[in-house]
C-alpha cells in the first residue's frame, strides 16, 4: 500500500512541475509566435497585394471584433502615416478545404489586391485558380456595389476553365471578405 | 568528482559510442533531416538540448524516481524538454521549426534521450551525466552535420543554401530521397568501421 502511494506521489508531481512549466514556457512564447507565424505565411500575401507603404503591417496589425466570438485581424498599410489600405484574411470553402485569401481594399473600399495565402487545392488543377495572376486580378477595382460572382452566376468574374471548384472558393472567400468590410472600418477608425 | 572521467564520459559520445553509427539509434532523424547542412545541425542542437537538460535533471533525481515507474517519469521529463525546445524554435527559428517539423516531437519517442536515461543517468551523479549528454548530443550533431554535408553539396549542389558547385554541375537528387541518406549513412559507418577498425 505504502509503495503504491509513494508511486502515485512520485508521479503527480512529477507531472504536476511539467505542466506548470510548459504552461509558463506556452505562455512567455506566445506573442513571439504568432508574430513569426504571420511573418512567414502572411507577410509575403501583404506584401503582394498592397502596392507600397512603409509601416509594418504585421507588428502594426489590429484585432477586431465582430460580434460575440468572431475576431478579425487586420493589417493596416500606411504611407508618410496615412492609412492607404487594409488587408484582412477571408476564407471559401474549396476542393481540399477551406482556401485562405489575403484581401487588400482601399480605406474607401476599392479592391487593391487579392493573394491567396494557403490552401490544400490539387497541384496543376485547383492551383490553375490559386496561382494565376490573371484571375487574380480581375477583383483589383471592384467597390462595394460591385456584384462578386462567377459569371456563371451573374457575376463578373470569369472561372479558370478546369479549377471552376478553385475559382469559386476564392470569389466565395471575396465576396465575404466585402461584406465584413463596414463592420470592420467602423472599428478601426473608432 | 575526476576530471579524467568527465573527460571520458564526455569524449565517448563523439566516436566510440557516436549514436547513430556505433548505436544506430535515433535514425528517423538522420535519415528525414539531413537534407539540408541547416536541417541536420538544427536538429542535431535540439537533441541535444534535450539530452543535457533531461540527463541532468533524471540523474538529480535518480534517489527519487522508484524503479516501477522509472520508465514513465523519464518520459515525462523529456517530453516536457522535447515541447520547451518545438516551442522555442517555433517562436525563434521559424523556418527551421517548418522544416523539422514533426521531427522535433517526435524526440521523445527517440531512443536516444531515453535510452542514455535508462543506460547512464539513472545510476551516475549529475556532473558524469552532463558529460554523457554533452557528448552524446554533440556526435549526433556531428554525425547528422556530416551526412547533411555531403547530402546538401552533392544532392542539391549547395551549401547553407549557397551554390558552390560549378555552373554545370547536375546534383544527385537521389541523395536528397531517403533512400539515398540510407547509402550515404551506410558509407559513412563503412568508412568508420575502416578507420576505427570496428567493434568485432
Amino acid at each position: 500500500m505504502r509503495e503504491i502511494l509513494k508511486l502515485i506521489v512520485v508521479l503527480t508531481a512529477f507531472c504536476t512541475v511539467s505542466a506548470f512549466s510548459l504552461a509558463f514556457v506556452k505562455e512567455a512564447t506566445k506573442d513571439r509566435i504568432e508574430y513569426q507565424k504571420l511573418k512567414m505565411l502572411v507577410a509575403p500575401a501583404v506584401k503582394a497585394v498592397f502596392p507600397s507603404y512603409d509601416n509594418d503591417p504585421i507588428m502594426e496589425r489590429i484585432k477586431v471584433k465582430l460580434g460575440k466570438k468572431e475576431i478579425v485581424t487586420v493589417f493596416p498599410a500606411k504611407r508618410g502615416g496615412k492609412l492607404i489600405g487594409i488587408g484582412y484574411e477571408t476564407m471559401g470553402s474549396g476542393h481540399g478545404g477551406p482556401v485562405e485569401v489575403m484581401l487588400a481594399l482601399s480605406p474607401e473600399g476599392k479592391i487593391l489586391g487579392v493573394k491567396v495565402v494557403k490552401h490544400a487545392e490539387t497541384p496543376g488543377i485547383g492551383t490553375k485558380a490559386t496561382d494565376s495572376e490573371e484571375f487574380l486580378s480581375q477583383f483589383k477595382g471592384k467597390g462595394l456595389g460591385s456584384k462578386i460572382a462567377l459569371t456563371a452566376a451573374g457575376g463578373e468574374i470569369e472561372a479558370v476553365s478546369g479549377a471552376t471548384e478553385s475559382s469559386t472558393a476564392i470569389t466565395e472567400a471575396v465576396s465575404k471578405g466585402m461584406e465584413l468590410f463596414l463592420k470592420v472600418k467602423d472599428q478601426i477608425k473608432g | 568528482m575526476d576530471g579524467g572521467r568527465f573527460i571520458k564520459e564526455f569524449t565517448k559520445g563523439l566516436w566510440s559510442d557516436i549514436p547513430p553509427f556505433r548505436f544506430v539509434l535515433g535514425l528517423c532523424p538522420t535519415l528525414a533531416c539531413t537534407t539540408t547542412v541547416r536541417d541536420g545541425f538544427g536538429m542535431g542542437m535540439c537533441l541535444t538540448f534535450v539530452l543535457v537538460c533531461s540527463n541532468i535533471l533524471i540523474s538529480l533525481l535518480r534517489k527519487v524516481i522508484p524503479d516501477q515507474v522509472r520508465i514513465a517519469c523519464f518520459i515525462v521529463v523529456v517530453a516536457t524538454f522535447v515541447i520547451i525546445v518545438e516551442l522555442t524554435t517555433q517562436a525563434f527559428f521559424y523556418p527551421l521549426y517548418m522544416a523539422l517539423g514533426i521531427f522535433i516531437p517526435l524526440i521523445v519517442v527517440n531512443c536516444i534521450p531515453l535510452g542514455r536515461a535508462e543506460a547512464f543517468a539513472k545510476k551516475n551523479p549529475v556532473f558524469y551525466s552532463l558529460a554523457d549528454g554533452l557528448g552524446m548530443g554533440i556526435g549526433y550533431t556531428m554525425s547528422l552535420t556530416s551526412l547533411a554535408i555531403f547530402r546538401e553539396i552533392f544532392g542539391k549542389g549547395t551549401f547553407l543554401y549557397h551554390h558552390i558547385m560549378w555552373s554545370g554541375f547536375e546534383p544527385f537528387s537521389f541523395l536528397q530521397k531517403p533512400p539515398g541518406a540510407f547509402v550515404c549513412l551506410g558509407l559513412m559507418l563503412g568508412l568508420m568501421n575502416l578507420i576505427g577498425g570496428g567493434k568485432k
